[in-house]
């Protein structure tokens, strides 16, 4: 067998191993098989990655790998640019996304989808707006709300709204203007408030009333400089307070625990030196926070200028975040995107040139526990 | 033993990737990522100039049209139309101009004059698939949506399927 591996590693025509073939021992026939399905996912941890699917845009995809093995578990097709988002039991993924009748042409039909997380199947569907945001994949842009009553879908017309869904009586109850605001903040302890960073540096909250519509909203002080100092859209949540990245590497709180979002501190994630290598923050999804530990992971690139908040990480700084000190830097693998396992033990990343997610092992020596290929375009990690 | 020959071909995949990345250009800090080869296939792989091939002899890729850093693309995030039968002020054949687009500012290096480029996408066909670029001097999340690359810029078409993206000079900034 070992001479055949070696002949089929240089290449040498099947033909010329059929005299090997016949040379080996006579041994019992192989067992009949039956053909059956995979019940549902083994993995305890899974990673689900979205992938956009740049090159044939129609037919995205969600995958799902195994948190623990780096072992590719299923796949859900997303349609043309969905969402996903995991359902807060981890029962259920809801995409938001869209079809043409005849693949790239035809009648359109926009819909959120729900398929079953563990048997990977398809339960229903809810029609949407076709105002739904085509929009690559990005943490925030489809939100479900803290008592799982809620979902709400981002929308651009290019106008910002979002989209209500009453999953209770599953269909879509309002549409609420957003103007000028982006991505849907839930805030844990009110069930029935999000906000949105808006153009003009505020947060914008609103307030849902029990048939979905806008019940009330408040607009917050300026709480960032979107031209000097854009913050990221992806916002990770301590409580009711919400930690921003920020392009040139600061980080940014904000409160959404009242009815108005306010200022909760803002620090430095670089020293001036490093400031002046240019080092920043960048990617898709660049900041991983595990509450439980209090630490706080940034991707970080240097070289950084205007334009360079999307590039890969060189290496991933982690903050304690009480004291607002970096306690370790760990190998960047070119992640666009990051997180952390539910114990915080590992680090999650994306690296954007070899589309493959990197788990490490994270502690004194950090080791990398493998590197898996997944997908075309990935940009994006939900763990559960 | 499909699985070896797997690994294998992987491995063979990873050496050709490893001979393909190049580092070259003004923006040498982020333009390293060159098209990733995986089994024969081209991959489209996160960023920046993903380009591959498409560039004209001798041309610095600052002035080619068809590469990721020709400098109207400094905010360019799809498949360059004029790699996909288009040029940078049509939609190739069969595609559909987006109503609706953003505008970026890109500097001219022939006459130190910052422009302002309009971003349209090519809409109404499956996307291109060829010479994808991912650039983003100046862009911001959707909160400011109108220097925003992340999404969909046929979205307010009849038909949305995103196909690629010109670089119109619309004005001096």
């Amino acid at each position: 067998m070992k001479a055949i591996l070696e002949a089929a590693r240089r290449g040498l025509p099947i033909l010329a191993l059929a005299g090997l073939i016949q040379s080996l021992p006579a041994a019992a026939d192989l067992p009949v098989e039956t053909l059956g399905s995979e019940p549902v996912v083994k993995a305890k941890t899974r990673i689900y990655i979205p992938d956009i699917a740049i090159m044939h845009i129609a037919d995205g995809k969600l995958h799902v790998v195994d948190g623990e093995t780096g072992a590719y578990q299923g796949v859900i097709g997303t349609g043309f640019t969905g969402q996903t988002k995991v359902s807060h039991d981890g029962k259920q993924i809801f995409i938001a996304t869209g079809y043409y009748s005849r693949g790239q042409r035809g009648e359109r039909t926009d819909i959120v989808e729900v398929w079953n997380a563990d048997t990977l199947s398809f339960e229903y569907e809810i029609p949407i707006s076709e105002k739904r945001a085509m929009a690559l994949n990005y943490k925030w842009l489809l939100t479900q709300s803290s008592d799982s009553r809620w979902l709400i879908v981002q929308n651009a017309t290019p106008a910002t709204s979002v989209q209500v869904i009453d999953l209770a009586q599953k269909k879509t109850v309002s549409e609420i203007t957003m103007p000028g605001c982006w991505a849907i903040y839930p805030v844990p302890s009110q069930p029935n408030r999000f906000g949105a960073l808006c153009g003009d540096g505020t947060m914008q909250m609103v307030t849902l009333a029990e048939d979905g519509s806008a019940a009330s909203r408040t607009i917050s002080e300026p709480l960032f400089d979107p031209d000097a100092d854009a913050l990221f859209i992806q916002g990770e949540p301590t409580g009711d307070t919400y930690h921003f990245v920020s392009f040139t590497g600061n980080v940014v709180s904000i409160d959404l625990s009242g009815e108005t979002a306010k200022a909760a501190g803002k620090w430095s994630l670089v020293s001036s030196a490093e400031r002046k290598k240019g080092w920043r923050p960048g990617g898709y999804q660049p900041l991983a926070l595990h509450v439980d530990s209090g630490r706080m992971y940034v991707a970080m690139h240097p070289g950084g200028a205007e334009g360079s908040h999307k590039n890969p990480a060189k290496e991933v700084w982690v903050y304690d975040v009480a004291t607002k000190k970096r306690v370790a830097k760990v190998h960047g693998h070119g992640a666009t995107a990051i997180a952390t396992s539910a114990d915080g033990k590992l680090l999650y990343a994306i690296d954007a040139e070899k589309a493959a997610l990197v788990i490490t092992q994270l502690g004194k020596k950090p080791k990398v526990r493998g590197t898996f290929q997944v997908g075309e375009f990935p940009s994006q990690l939900e763990v559960r | 033993m499909l699985q070896i020959i797997e690994t294998w071909i992987d491995k063979m995949a990873e050496r050709r990737v490893r001979s393909a990345a190049q580092s070259s250009s003004r923006r040498s800090a982020v333009a390293k990522i060159g098209t990733m080869m995986v089994g024969g296939a081209v991959l489209p792989m996160l960023p920046f100039d993903r380009s591959g091939g498409e560039a004209h002899a001798g041309m610095p890729a600052i002035d080619d049209p068809m590469k990721c850093e020709y400098w109207r693309n400094c905010a360019l995030d799809g498949f360059l139309c004029t790699c996909c039968g288009g040029s940078v002020t049509s939609c190739p054949p069969g595609a559909e101009a987006s109503k609706v687009t953003w505008v970026g500012t890109c500097k001219n290096p022939k006459d130190g004059k910052d422009y302002l480029v309009s971003y349209n996408d090519c809409c109404g066909k499956v996307a291109c698939g060829r010479c994808l670029c991912n650039f983003n001097e100046r862009e911001r999340p959707a909160y400011r949506m109108g220097v925003h690359n992340d999404i969909n810029w046929c979205m307010a078409d009849k038909q949305t399927m995103y196909h690629c993206t010109v670089s119109v000079i619309v004005g001096v900034a």
